[in-house]
């Protein structure tokens, strides 16, 4: 295989995504009465054909360059293990959103071609997003994303809450591009090229040093941009109110994706462009991590409706992602913190918690419960199937054992505290017992609080939707058990960080 | 009962045979076990290769020899080379009957005839294996190596900067538990027999909550022991806020900050040793073989953080007011879950990782927590004397008990040590049955507080006899389990902190008084009207109580047999403290 194939490649997951967005919004413009189920085989198609193309992209990186990765456009673009193993976590979260989106595909057929369009266009930023290592590069797949992601929020409109959500998406994504933009245009003033990764050097094209103020400025900036994606404190005002607001399959789209995206980003441009382990950016991670971490299990505490609470949980969630992203360098023992290998696997953890939980407040949702904890109520007894699979969600998303969400955050806290930031691990630690109370407090509505209503039915979300749903929370008790191979795939995509 | 002791002998003596059973038919299975097997099972894994080596124990000088034989190197497997299941049976038979039991319905009597009778043989399954196990064990007597006769050590995570196992072992002190834990599971799913309302969730809650406690029991693996010890954290709380009664939700968010506060200290104590020991391995055999000393200020900050993880659960003065709530606001039934087990794995936890991880600075620190221990003795005495209910009196004793093997702890030397888990066992038992006992009154009589009960044992003799029995178990009557373990805690703690040990004794003493005051208050004295037609025992009670006396008597006369068996499993504790001196 000759090294532009490879690159072809490299570039042919997110080329099947674009396609397949292409093929959607076309017939959707052609043929409006097309049956929503067609747009959704075509998604799920083009999904298998980006994962199909992923594995191809494995195989070529071993021929090529003994694993290391392809380097596209002058290293604008890197095609590694790194980009493979979120490409394959973008595709799972695809498609997890478009069988959970049936209800909300049945009940609006005519928006399900661009829909599902914009599900895949979301999923192709991401993928260009985890390759990139240009600053050109970045500013459009960056762009790109938050743009599909507004306007799969807006698009999905049920309520005045939900153009809340969208209107706040669109000023918090513009105040986010725009930061990053001016960060990268200072990274840009500092180097002198538009090359990332000449930040680690710190010397200019021109041979002279880099001005450190400058630099410091442009990165914090960048990485200020970023948060947003992540939904980490300040801008995850977005994420509350898209929870908040977004059909349930929306708002675990854009929350996985937005976590996944933004912390696997973060991550590839601080160790690329700063160096594993340096001080310059950890300190501010995981200032931003702890920041994140309390005031999203502070706030969870007092949640009064069960969206809040998710949204609340998705922010202590984040903290603990950044946390991972900080935690790099020399270890205690002189080995590599093992920050980026928990980070990778985090996300397997967080996006399967945060798909299902939403999914399955979705169904609760459809079923006209509502979502205050007045509603929730004895829910356990009035629909025991669904409440479980909820409990067992939002146990996941809280980090309690005996599921993933438990073990990644195990992996997390071990790196932190190999990188010596024990300071950060003590606030994760309370951060952690104080969701998980937020989450006890809200399963004792569901399970001891009974107002003795009637059981209902949760039959208006079709089956398919609902069995995505258990699986998807399922998927927290899948994770942990496999932990063992999942970690080694993870550990593989993290050689790139290290 | 010398039925059914026999009847577990010969159980026992079965165990022991099956290897050479198996062996007998291995040429059968050779022939149609695959290739690829045979040869993963004969290439032992680098990393479970340490775990199965026993370390060579050095019984130090100071401690007596007697009971401490040096293990020997045996195979964790049979001679077939396939894996042993038996603990993985025993700790997730019960959430194997929990997820069955959550898929049924539970409308008719006969759907909850059948919730019932799967969460019962769930219980009996376990409890089952285990008496099996520990008949095993104690014929093989003190030159066995029970520990390892049913290990099971797979690595979970490899690919990651330490590496974490399923490992499973049972020694002596984990057997001895496990039996505590199963009986007193098996009598709280017996009197759990005519609850009608909410019975899939309360029998789904407890089965998950035993798997919690007997995978901690069993996890030879620090991350293992905090996954199973955290998993009960939930279910309890769930327990104690749906079943309970007055005061309910105060006591189930109490007892859950208790817990996650627990797992929290744990979590960063043991990541702690991990990160520090630099043998990249969570596995406890390979954290106690290490080289490498820990940093001393890393030690002794591991020290207090497992002290204070487990001290929430151990109702040490001044952390026992967090979970002591639950005994009043509980059922009955999870009292005596949380008396009779979660309280003394919590003790288990001080003996396996306070002092196996950390032995220097507990003989360091030794001054410090004898005076915890006697100042939890008297708390505990004072407590007894100001409680007005019959469940607040049981739940001041645990304190005395506990501060019984907090001394030990303090005093950490082979007979002490020993002491203190047959103490665990006694204790946890004994509080059980009183638990349960309490239910029972209080469902007859309607009454909680002590001053408006009185003359009981005229219509309900037999609950007054199991009232008192269960007071001179919980006080270490001759006989029974706690009088051997009180014999050889203060035997062993006397030389070390003779003032602190008399000052325990003293204390007992007061409580016995207490409690012999108590009993003497509810079922002796005067019949009042009211409860002339309080009824006694019935079959059903008397199937649940039975069994925990059965036990407490049988751990009373079989002593000399046991506690060979726990001085195996305190072999390691008792080399690191060697080491230490």
């Amino acid at each position: 295989m000759n090294l532009g194939l490879a690159i072809l490649v490299g570039l042919l997951p997110a080329v099947m995504l674009t396609a397949g967005a292409m093929v959607c919004a076309g017939v959707a413009l052609l043929r409006p009465r097309t049956r929503p189920s067609l747009y959704r085989w075509v998604t799920l198609m083009f999904t298998a054909a980006a994962f199909t193309s992923s594995m191809f992209e494995l195989r070529a990186m071993d021929r090529i360059h003994s694993g290391v990765g392809l380097i596209a456009y002058s290293g604008g673009l890197v095609f590694d293990r790194f980009h493979v193993f979120g490409t394959v976590l973008v595709c799972v979260v695809l498609v997890l959103t478009v069988l959970g989106a049936e209800a909300y595909l049945r009940r609006v057929p005519a928006r399900a071609g661009a829909f599902c369009a914009l599900l895949q266009l979301s999923a192709a930023a991401s993928v260009m997003l985890l390759a990139q290592r240009e600053m050109a590069a970045f500013t459009a797949a960056f762009g790109l994303l938050i743009v599909s992601l507004v306007l799969l929020t807006a698009m999905t409109k049920t309520s005045g809450v939900t153009a809340e959500a969208a209107f706040r998406q669109v000023l918090g994504g513009g105040v986010a591009l725009a930061t990053a933009t001016y960060g990268l245009a200072l990274l840009y003033s500092a180097t002198g090229t538009t090359d990332l990764s000449r930040l680690a050097t710190g010397v200019r094209v021109d041979g002279t040093r880099v001005d450190a103020v400058v630099a410091a400025i442009g990165s914090a900036l960048v990485v200020f941009g970023l948060l947003i994606a992540v939904g980490a404190p300040p801008l995850q005002a977005w994420t509350r109110h898209v929870q908040e607001g977004a059909p349930g399959a929306v708002a675990g789209f854009s929350s996985a994706l937005g976590a996944v995206t933004g912390t696997a980003v973060l991550a590839r441009f601080a160790v690329e462009g700063f160096g594993s382990g340096s001080s310059r950016w950890t300190l501010l991670v995981n200032v931003l991590a702890v920041v994140a971490m309390l005031s999203g299990a502070i706030l969870a505490l007092r949640a009064s409706t069960i969206r809040r609470l998710i949204a609340d949980l998705s922010i202590v969630q984040a903290g603990f992602l950044l946390l991972a992203v900080a935690a790099t360098g020399p270890g205690i023992g002189g080995l590599s913190v093992a920050g980026p290998t928990a980070l990778l696997y985090a996300q397997l953890g967080a996006a399967a918690a945060l798909v299902a939980v939403l999914l399955v407040a979705g169904i609760f949702d459809a079923a006209g419960l509502g979502t205050s904890a007045d509603a929730y109520r004895g829910v356990g007894r009035r629909a025991p199937a669904t409440a479980a699979v909820l409990a067992l969600a939002l146990l996941g998303l809280a980090g309690l054992p005996p599921l993933a969400g438990f073990l990644s955050r195990l992996l997390i806290v071990q790196s932190t505290l190999d990188a010596g930031a024990g300071w950060a691990v003590a606030v994760a630690g309370i951060a952690t017992a104080v969701s998980a109370l937020a989450v006890i407090r809200w399963l004792a509505l569901m399970y001891a609080d009974d107002n003795n209503a009637a059981p209902f039915a949760v039959s208006t979300t079709p089956l398919a939707s609902r069995i995505t749903a258990w699986t998807a929370a399922m998927l927290g008790l899948l994770l942990a058990a496999f932990a063992g191979p999942l970690l080694a795939l993870a550990g593989g995509g993290a050689t790139a960080l290290h | 009962m010398s039925a059914a002791l026999q009847a577990i002998w010969s159980m026992a003596a079965a165990a022991q045979q099956a290897p050479r059973l198996a062996a007998a038919f291995q040429p059968m299975l050779a022939a149609v076990s695959s290739p690829v097997a045979t040869a993963a099972a004969a290439t032992p894994s680098p990393v479970t290769a340490p775990a199965v080596v026993a370390p060579q124990v050095t019984v130090p000088a100071t401690l007596p020899a007697t009971t401490t034989p040096a293990p020997t190197a045996t195979p964790a497997t049979t001679p077939l080379d396939l894996p042993s299941v038996l603990l993985s049976t025993v700790v997730w038979v019960t959430t194997a009957a929990a997820l069955v039991i959550v898929l049924l319905p539970e409308r008719t009597p006969d759907q909850r005839s059948r919730i019932r009778s799967i969460a019962l043989f769930a219980a009996a399954t376990s409890l089952g294996l285990t008496l099996i196990t520990l008949g095993s064990a104690i014929s093989l007597g003190v030159g066995a190596t029970p520990d390892l006769l049913h290990e099971e050590n797979a690595s979970w995570i490899t690919h990651f900067a330490f590496a974490i196992h399923y490992h499973l072992s049972a020694d002596g002190v984990t057997l001895c538990l496990l039996v505590l834990s199963t009986v007193v599971f098996m009598s709280v799913f017996i009197a759990a027999w005519k609850r009608q309302e909410r019975l899939r969730l309360y029998c789904g809650l407890l089965l998950l909550v035993e798997t919690a406690v007997n995978g901690a029991l069993c996890a030879s693996d620090l991350v293992l022991f905090l996954l199973f010890f955290a998993m009960q954290v939930v279910p309890l709380y769930m327990l104690i806020r749906c079943f309970g009664g007055a005061g309910r939700e105060r006591a189930a968010i109490r007892t859950a900050v208790a817990g996650m506060t627990s797992t929290v200290l744990l979590l960063i104590a043991f990541l702690l040793v991990i990160v520090h020991s630099g043998v990249h391995s969570s596995d406890l055999g390979d954290l106690l073989t290490a080289t490498n000393p820990l940093p001393d200020r890393v030690a002794i900050a591991g020290f207090w953080l497992v002290f204070a993880g487990f001290g929430f659960g151990f109702v040490i003065v001044p952390l026992h007011a967090m979970v002591l709530d639950s005994y009043d606001a509980a059922s009955s039934g999870v009292a005596a879950i949380i008396s009779g087990v979660l309280v003394r794995l919590s003790g288990y936890g001080m003996l396996r990782f306070a002092l196996g991880l950390f032995p220097a600075q507990a003989q360091r620190y030794g001054t410090a927590l004898m005076v915890l221990a006697v100042l939890s003795a008297w708390w505990g005495v004072l407590v007894t004397l100001a409680q007005r209910t019959l469940r607040r009196v049981v739940a001041a004793v645990t304190i005395g008990q506990m501060s019984l093997v907090l001394l030990a702890v303090a005093a950490p030397n082979t007979i002490s040590l020993e002491g203190a888990v047959l103490e665990l066992v006694a204790g946890g038992l004994s509080s059980a049955l009183l638990l349960l006992l309490c239910g029972v009154i209080e469902g007859r009589t309607r009454n909680f507080a002590l001053d408006r009960l009185g003359g009981l044992a005229v219509p309900a003799p037999r609950l007054g006899a199991f009232w008192i029995f269960g007071c001179l178990a919980a006080l270490g009557a001759p006989l029974l389990a706690g009088f051997s373990a009180e014999l050889m805690l203060f035997t062993g703690a006397f030389p070390v902190h003779p003032y602190a040990t008399a000052l325990v004794m003293a204390s007992l003493a007061v409580t016995t008084a207490a409690l012999i005051w108590s009993a003497q208050r509810v079922f002796l004295g005067p019949m009042r009207e009211e409860f002339a037609r309080v009824r006694d025992a019935t079959a059903l009670e008397l199937t649940y109580l039975w069994p925990l006396v059965v036990f407490l008597v049988a751990f009373g006369l079989l002593a000399g047999r046991v506690v060979p068996v726990i001085g195996t499993g305190l072999s390691r504790i008792a080399a690191s403290l060697g080491g230490a001196q």
